[in-house]
């Protein structure tokens, strides 16, 4: 027989868990297992909970019912809170999402309190009380394990290399001194095991610089801005930079270009990143994964 | 663990309510547990098939099919039994639902990799950049306004602190659930059967979209179960007496509100099926009601139904009305153009079971799909007719009916190139009727069978193969179905590493939000992983596929991308590798889209290394970005 002050346990833990979520998420503990387990039914199923009993009462008491109605609201509840944060200047963020989950769910709780008639409610030719058998509650944890393998293995296949790897390289340009126009030359390793290359920069064909035993382990990055002395500018240069790899010197690995000291809208389109790298640029080597 | 059970007071109401027997309900797990461990296995199967598609085992396949046999067919089995407690059966549709969206989410554990998925990952970062709505995507310019999904996976990372992909994944696995619960819900009010309702709500997991399309994270996932939850409600105010009937009716409006706001043509589709339930309901109920004795009065149902419905629509559709028609409309019009042009002799069919390269399905898996859509439509037929002779004082279960007569009516659009995909989309409301429907015409049939080992074996297997069918149907192409190799313009299987570390490269060097052509993959990428702005048809109105195809750079061209403001070009030089495997490279509209009968010259990708002007700023092998080398 399932009885009054059965039933309102379940509202005042509705509420003590809310008051738990959102001290969890003051003193920063999400993302932590403790935190992700406290916040998540703050989130999907509490604000529902609470306002299904306040709404309807004791008359959903099926716990098919009142599961769905407690998801589907919250679910609600959250939409409806996505819109009324948009309109306030602090929009959706963690302490503002964590203050209205929480005061929907302690209000819709406490109106539910309110609602309750003072009666035993259900009989007990309709309640029943449904238990885990030792042996299904193994069986459910074995399955639980199961898919937490089934995930492991997912992970470990994702995760393997198998496209043999890569590299990048950039050239972006700088801002335009006194002393000629300056680029920035950039190589990134994605290859899988570390490399040796060799980094070319040529205005007009004309060699101007070489950086020989550039080696890169799988993830690092190396960089070097150089400027290029207005003596070797004539209006529409162009700087090329070829990378090759150490084992196979003849052929050339990447190619990039720049227009350099054009009046024309490309190399100002490019001058546009310049502002975006002042603030990336990384050391001169540096991993970056 | 401990919980309270108590049998639905309606349920006890229905004329047709298979009361519990006292030894299920005893045990209301029953099975469930024991179910949960086969559905597991499964999933461990399906990791390993999904390995051995990724290092491209032929093995993969058969494992595949296996992995979803063992999911699906010992919960069919059981389900068909008579001996499950109401509490069994709700359990095992819901850890099916959730099990099925799982298969999803173990071919890309790691990240967000389907098409939809991408779109909407970008307007979910946009909302946590902004912590504001409505910032605009122009990779789908109608996903922030119905950012119903973005805002739930918003307080879901936002309370818990996981990744978005990570809430993301939460927030979809839940809204199955619930659909898989909201579902059974509604099929055991309709046709008053533990039974009927949980066959019902394993039929409807042959929707072909099911396994894949509406378990990624779109905004449809969220859609449909909220959608099946206002149905729901509506129903369930319709048995409420007194006060209880506002309160659902309340219920059933911030339902359906919500779904409004997740996904446009869910809400529009929930509105058709909600209209014809009010249309039946209103010439029949009162003189069922009185039949059954339950009250008459229902003032609430013509307000809500004609009023209030319509009403929630039509001011969210009408405050961004000019972008969903934008969106819709050529889809729909040019669907129907096809159509016509079909039938008058003026243009051919689609044709069905090839990719967009000319790749076909095998023969078996042909013959599986259409096996399985006409035992569907059969099924429908059966059920309409059952419910013609024995049900035809059940309004709900009528207009059940006659909404399951628009699933075979659709299917006429799978042979159009352009209507197909409309056609589909309003499948997961439109299946919510199927299902229930077909369910009743084969419970008659597998109830002759009085063995109920028998009868479990031959529903699983007829199950089981309309399952793969509907698989087969829904999910495409092979490729489509496991991860694997780089494929040329393959939806999630063109998605690299190499694609990514450009993407995320113009993020870092060039900075957010600059204008990007592209191939259809690289928008993608661009847009989500590099936070860029695509310039394409449908967020800017510039078709820039003539120029991206041409084999030269010249005046024409530049004009082309100075009208859309390009910046700079992204090229993946592996497009000329091979034809692309949805049909075109760029956009639905370019030249022989759908029609491609030789890949892209490569020189129509380096065109721009000869270009004056245009600066080659990355390569990384296969992918190069230039500038565009024209005023913007």
């Amino acid at each position: 027989m399932t009885t009054h002050n059965e039933r309102d346990a379940g509202l005042v833990v509705a509420i003590a868990w809310s008051l738990c979520a959102a001290g969890a998420v003051a003193l920063g503990w999400r993302a932590s297992v403790v935190g992700v387990a406290l916040t998540l039914p703050l989130a999907l199923l509490l604000p529902g909970y609470a306002i299904a009993r306040a709404i309807f009462g004791r008359r959903v008491g099926d716990i098919a019912e009142m599961l769905a109605m407690s998801l589907g609201l919250s679910l609600v509840v959250a939409i409806a809170g996505g819109f009324l944060l948009n309109l306030t200047p602090v929009g959706l963020r963690a302490g503002s999402w964590t203050v209205y989950l929480a005061s929907v769910t302690i209000l819709g709780a406490v109106a539910a309190r309110a609602r309750a008639p003072r009666r035993v409610l259900s009989s007990s030719k309709q309640a029943r009380r449904i238990q885990f058998a030792p042996r299904q509650a193994i069986l459910l944890a074995a399955a639980l394990a199961i898919t937490l393998v089934a995930f492991v293995v997912a992970n470990a296949g994702a995760s393997a290399r198998r496209d043999g790897g890569f590299t990048q390289l950039w050239i972006l340009p700088g801002p335009i001194t006194s002393q000629g126009d300056s680029v920035t030359i950039g190589v990134s390793s994605r290859e899988t095991a570390p490399v040796s290359y060799a980094v070319t920069l040529s205005v007009d064909g004309t060699p101007l610089e070489t950086w020989d035993g550039v080696t890169l382990n799988p993830g690092e990055s190396w960089q070097q801005t150089m400027v290029i002395p207005v003596a070797l500018l004539h209006g529409g240069d162009r700087a090329d930079v070829q990378l090759y790899r150490a084992n196979a010197p003849e052929s050339v690995y990447r190619h990039t270009l720049l227009w350099l000291s054009a009046p024309s809208s490309a190399t100002a389109t490019a001058r546009g990143a310049s502002a975006a790298l002042q603030a990336t640029r990384q050391h001169a080597r540096g991993g970056d994964e | 663990m401990t919980i309270a059970w108590r049998t639905p007071p309606t349920l006890l109401a229905l004329p047709y309510a298979e009361h519990p027997t006292t030894a299920a309900d005893r045990d209301v797990w029953g099975w469930l547990p024991a179910l949960a461990l086969t559905c597991a296995l499964g999933l461990l199967v399906m990791s390993l098939a999904d390995n051995a598609a990724r290092a491209g085992l032929r093995v993969a396949d058969p494992l595949f099919w296996a992995a979803l046999l063992l999911i699906v067919g010992p919960v069919a089995a059981r389900l068909v039994c008579p001996s499950p407690s109401r509490g069994e059966r709700v359990g095992l549709v819901a850890l099916l639902s959730v099990a099925l969206t799982l298969v999803k989410t173990l071919a890309y554990p790691t990240a967000f990799a389907m098409v939809d998925e991408l779109q909407h990952w970008r307007t979910e970062q946009d909302i946590v950049a902004s912590h504001h709505l409505f910032t605009a995507n122009s990779l789908l310019p109608i996903s922030p306004q119905f950012p119903g999904l973005e805002i739930v996976t918003n307080a879901v990372s936002g309370v818990s602190g996981l990744s978005l992909f990570a809430s993301g994944t939460v927030v979809i696995l839940a809204a199955r659930a619930l659909l898989a619960m909201a579902l059974y819900l509604c099929y055991e009010m309709i046709s008053g059967s533990r039974r009927t309702a949980g066959v019902a709500a394993l039929l409807y997991t042959t929707n072909p979209l099911y396994l894949f399309f509406d378990a990624q994270f779109a905004y449809e996932s969220l859609a449909i179960p909220l959608a099946a939850l206002a149905l729901y409600c509506w129903l369930r105010r319709e048995q409420a007496v007194g006060g209880q009937q506002w309160w659902w009716t309340s219920a059933f409006v911030a339902t359906l509100g919500a779904c409004v706001m997740t996904h446009h043509l869910t809400a529009l589709a929930l509105l058709a099926f909600l209209f014809a339930l009010a249309l039946i309901g209103a010439t029949t109920r009162r003189r069922i009601r009185r039949r059954l004795g339950q009250p008459v009065s229902n003032r609430w149902g013509w307000v809500v139904g004609a009023l209030v419905v319509p009403a929630i629509v039509a001011i969210w559709v009408t405050r961004i009305g000019a972008l969903v028609l934008g969106y819709l409309g050529p889809s729909v019009s040019s669907g129907f153009a096809n159509l016509l042009a079909i039938v008058t002799g003026h243009a051919a069919t689609r044709k069905l079971f090839h990719d967009g390269s000319g790749a076909s399905a095998p023969l078996w898996e042909r013959v599986v799909s259409m096996s399985s859509l006409a035992l569907l439509v059969v099924g429908i037929g059966v059920g309409c007719l059952y419910v013609a002779r024995h049900r035809r004082e059940n309004a709900q279960m009528v207009a059940f009916a006659l909404v399951s007569l628009a699933f075979p009516a659709s299917q006429i659009f799978r042979l159009t190139r352009n209507g197909s995909e409309v056609a589909s989309r309003p499948m997961g409301v439109l299946f919510i009727a199927v299902a229930l429907i077909v369910a009743m015409g084969a419970q008659p049939i597998w109830l002759r069978l009085r063995s109920v080992s028998t009868r479990s074996f031959v529903v699983a297997g007829v199950f089981g193969f309309t399952f793969v069918g509907n698989v087969i149907t829904g999910s495409g192409p092979i490729w489509a179905r496991m991860p694997g190799a780089y494929r040329v313009i393959s939806d999630q299987r063109s998605i690299s590493r190499e694609g990514v570390a450009a993407a995320d490269w113009t993020k870092v060097y060039l900075g957010p939000d600059h204008w990007f052509a592209s191939d259809h993959i690289d928008q993608l990428l661009l847009g989500s992983y590099g936070d860029q702005n695509i310039v394409s048809v449908m967020s800017t109105h510039v078709d820039l596929s003539p120029v991206l195809l041409s084999t030269q750079y010249g005046p024409f061209e530049r004009s082309v991308m100075a009208r859309g403001h390009v910046e700079y070009i992204l090229c993946d030089l592996r497009l000329s590798a091979g034809l692309p495997g949805i049909g075109y490279y760029f956009e639905t509209m370019e030249p022989d889209a759908f029609q491609h009968t030789s890949p892209i010259p490569s020189l129509a990708l380096t065109k721009y290394d000869s270009a004056a002007g245009v600066n080659r700023l990355f390569d990384s092998g296969n992918i190069v970005i230039y500038t565009s080398g024209v005023n913007s």
